[in-house]
C-alpha cells in the first residue's frame, strides 16, 4: 500500500502544472489568510475611505495603488480572495456531502429508488442553471417568515450564495457516486461483509465510501475553481456577496462602473479569480492522472 | 427507440410542468409586488383600490390556484403581458430570442471550426509543445471568468484603441462591416468557453479512438496517415464530440444571459436578466421556460444523434 501511496505522490508530482497550481494554491492561501496581518505590517487601513488618496498610482504603500474610494486595492483583494476561496470550500464540502448521500443511495439500493433519484438528477441538470441562480439570488428572504434580524445580518449574503449553489450543485458528485457504488457494490468483500451480518449502514460506510472517495476528491477539487467562477458571477451582477464585504466578484462590479476612467481596477481581481481557478482545475488533472492514470472521470 | 424517446419527451414534459410551478413560486417571493409597483405610481390610489386590482388580477386567490389558472391560459397561448414593454409576452419574447440564436448559432459555429483542427492536430502530436499549448489554452478558456474577459476586451478594443463598440446592435440600415463589428467581441467571448471545452473533448475522443486497434490495422493495410486520421479517426471520435455539442446549446443559451448583459445585446438572457430586475414576471417565467425547452430538446437530439451515428448503442440500457 505505501509503495501504491508513493507512486500516487511521484505521478503527481510529475504532473508538472498541478504541482505548479498546487504551491500557487498554497502561497494564495498563506497570502488570504495574513491579509490583516499585511495590513498591520505595512500600517494601512483598507477599509478607510478618503476622497484625497483616490486612484493613487501603485507605490511602497500601496502595492496596486487604491480604488475610487481611496482604499488599498492590493489589501481589499486579499480579504476578496479569502471571502470566494471560503464561500467556494465550504459550498464544495456541501456539494461532495449531498452529492455522496444521494449518489450512495441510488447504486447501493437500486431499483426504483435508484431510478427516482437519477431520474431527478437529470431534471436538476436540464435546469438553466444561471437564469435560476439569480432568481433565487433576488429572491426576498423575509417573505419566507425569517426575522429581519437574521435577514439583514451582515454575513446572510455568504450563507445565501454557499445555499443557492449548493442546491444545484451536487449532480455531478452524486452521479459519479452512483457509478463508482454500483461497481463496488457486487464486490466479494461487500458479500463477505453482508454474510457476516453487516448493517447496510455499516456497509455504506465502512466499506462502500472508502473505496469511492477518490473520484469525489477529485471533482471536489474541481467543482471548487467552478464553484468561484459562479459566485463571482452572481456577486458581479450584484446578486451574490454584498459589499461592504469584498468579493472578488463584487469587486469587478465596482471596477466595471469606472472601466472608463480606471481600466487597471477591473484587471486585478479577474486576474485573482483566473489564477485561483486553473489552479484548482490543474490541480484536479493531476490528481486525476495520479490516483487514476488511466481512466478520466470528467 | 420510439418507446425510449416517448419516455423522454414525457419525462422534458413534466420537468417543464414542475419547473414552471417552481418558478412561480419563486416568483411570488421576489421583492416587489407588481400591483404595489403599479399603485407607487399613482399617489391618488386608495387601500380600496389596491384591493379592487388584486381582485382584477387574481392576486388575492391562494397560489395553487393563481398556478391553475396561469397554467391553464398558457397551455391556450395566452401567456399574458409584460409590464415593463406593455406588449403581450411573446412579441417581445420572440424578436429577441431570434438575436440570441444568431449570436449563439454563430458563436457555435465558430468554435466547433476552430476546435476540431485544433483538436486533430493537438491529437496527432501528443505531448510536443503544440499538443501542450493547445491543452493550455483549453485549461486557460474554461477557468477565465466569461464577464471578466469580456470587460477585459471591452477595455481594450472598445475603451483604449476605440477600433470596436463596446455593446448594443447597429442601425438597421448600416453597412455589413459595421453590422459585423457590433457582433466580434460578443462572439469571441462567447465562443471562448466553448471553444475550450470542444477542443478538449475532441482531443481526448481523438486519443482514445487513436489508440485502438482498427487504426493500427488501417495503417497496416497501407492507409495514408490523413486517411486514417480523418476517414477512421475523427468519423468515430465525433460521435461522441457530436452529442456533447447538442447538449451544449441549451447550455449556451443559459450562459449567454451574462455576456449578451455585458454588451447589452438585445437578445433572450439580458430580456430575463432585466425581467427579473425588473419584476417583469410574465417574461422572466416564460423567457425561463423557453430556455429550459431549448435544454430538454437538445438533450433528446443528443440522445436520437448518438443512436444515429453509432448503431450500436441500445437505448433499453438507458432507460
Amino acid at each position: 500500500m505505501s509503495l501504491e501511496k508513493n507512486h500516487i505522490l511521484l505521478r503527481f508530482i510529475n504532473h508538472k502544472a498541478a504541482f505548479i497550481s498546487f504551491i500557487i494554491l498554497v502561497l494564495i492561501s498563506i497570502l488570504v489568510l495574513s491579509a490583516g496581518f499585511i495590513e498591520n505590517m505595512i500600517g494601512i487601513d483598507s477599509n478607510n475611505v478618503d476622497w484625497k488618496l483616490r486612484f493613487l498610482e501603485p507605490s511602497k504603500l500601496n502595492l496596486l495603488g487604491t480604488d475610487e474610494l481611496g482604499r488599498d486595492v492590493f489589501i481589499r483583494l486579499l480579504y476578496a480572495g479569502k471571502i470566494s476561496l471560503t464561500v467556494a470550500m465550504i459550498t464544495a464540502v456541501i456539494i461532495a456531502f449531498i452529492g455522496i448521500i444521494i449518489g450512495v443511495i441510488a447504486g447501493f439500493y437500486g431499483g426504483i429508488i435508484d431510478n427516482l433519484l437519477m431520474r431527478f438528477t437529470d431534471s436538476i441538470i436540464a435546469l438553466p442553471l444561471l437564469p435560476l441562480l439569480i432568481i433565487i439570488a433576488a429572491l426576498d428572504i423575509s417573505k419566507f417568515g425569517i426575522p429581519n434580524s437574521i435577514a439583514e445580518s451582515e454575513h446572510i449574503s455568504l450563507y445565501r450564495i454557499i445555499f443557492i449553489i449548493s442546491i444545484f450543485g451536487w449532480t455531478t458528485v452524486a452521479r459519479l457516486v452512483r457509478a463508482n457504488t454500483l461497481s463496488v457494490r457486487n464486490s466479494d468483500f461487500i458479500r463477505a461483509s453482508y454474510a457476516l451480518g453487516a448493517s447496510n449502514l455499516r456497509i455504506i460506510t465502512i466499506h462502500i465510501i472508502p473505496n469511492i472517495i477518490a473520484p469525489v476528491i477529485i471533482a471536489t477539487t474541481i467543482s471548487i475553481g467552478n464553484i468561484i467562477l459562479l459566485e463571482s458571477v452572481l456577486s458581479f451582477l450584484g446578486l451574490g456577496i454584498q459589499p461592504p464585504t469584498p468579493s472578488l466578484g463584487n469587486m469587478l462590479s465596482n471596477a466595471q462602473d469606472i472601466i472608463w476612467d480606471n481600466p487597471k481596477l477591473a484587471f486585478y481581481p479577474g486576474i485573482l479569480i483566473f489564477i485561483i481557478v486553473i489552479s484548482f482545475n490543474f490541480l484536479g488533472d493531476g490528481l486525476q492522472d495520479a490516483i487514476n492514470p488511466r481512466k478520466k472521470i470528467i | 427507440m420510439f418507446g425510449f424517446l416517448k419516455f423522454r419527451i414525457l419525462q422534458s414534459i413534466l420537468i417543464m410542468i414542475f419547473m414552471s410551478f417552481a418558478v412561480y413560486c419563486l416568483i411570488g417571493l421576489m421583492p416587489g409586488d407588481p400591483i404595489d409597483i403599479m399603485v407607487a405610481g399613482n399617489p391618488e390610489a386608495t387601500p380600496e383600490d389596491v384591493a379592487r386590482l388584486k381582485e382584477i388580477y387574481g392576486l388575492n386567490q391562494p397560489l395553487l390556484s393563481r398556478y391553475w389558472n396561469w397554467l391553464s391560459a398558457a397551455i391556450t397561448g395566452d401567456f399574458g403581458y409584460s409590464r415593463l414593454y406593455s406588449k403581450p409576452v411573446l412579441d417581445i419574447l420572440i424578436p429577441r430570442a431570434i438575436n440570441s440564436f444568431i449570436l449563439l448559432s454563430i458563436s457555435m459555429a465558430i468554435s466547433i471550426l476552430i476546435a476540431i483542427p485544433l483538436a486533430i492536430y493537438a491529437a496527432k502530436n501528443q505531448y510536443k509543445l503544440f499538443d501542450n499549448l493547445v491543452n493550455l489554452f483549453c485549461f486557460a478558456g474554461i477557468s477565465i471568468p466569461p464577464f471578466w474577459f469580456a470587460l477585459m476586451l471591452i477595455s481594450l478594443f472598445s475603451v483604449s484603441l476605440g477600433w470596436l463598440p463596446s455593446g448594443g446592435l447597429s442601425e438597421p440600415d448600416a453597412s455589413i462591416q459595421n453590422k459585423i463589428s457590433y457582433f466580434i467581441l460578443p462572439v469571441i467571448s462567447l465562443s471562448l468557453a466553448s471553444l475550450a471545452g470542444y477542443t478538449r473533448y475532441t482531443r481526448s475522443s481523438m486519443l482514445e479512438v487513436l489508440s485502438q486497434d482498427f487504426i493500427r490495422t488501417a495503417r497496416a493495410k497501407g492507409c495514408s496517415n490523413g486517411r486514417t486520421l480523418i476517414n477512421h479517426g475523427l468519423r468515430n471520435a465525433m460521435i461522441p464530440v457530436t452529442t456533447i455539442i447538442a447538449l451544449d446549446f441549451g447550455t449556451l443559451f443559459s450562459g449567454s444571459l451574462i455576456i449578451e448583459t455585458m454588451y447589452a445585446y438585445p437578445g433572450m438572457g439580458k430580456l430575463i436578466y432585466d425581467s427579473i430586475m425588473g419584476n417583469d414576471y410574465n417574461i422572466a417565467l416564460i423567457g425561463l421556460l423557453l430556455i429550459t425547452a431549448m435544454i430538454l430538446i437538445g438533450n433528446i437530439l443528443a440522445d436520437i444523434i448518438y443512436k444515429l451515428l453509432d448503431p450500436r448503442i441500445n437505448f433499453k440500457g438507458a432507460e
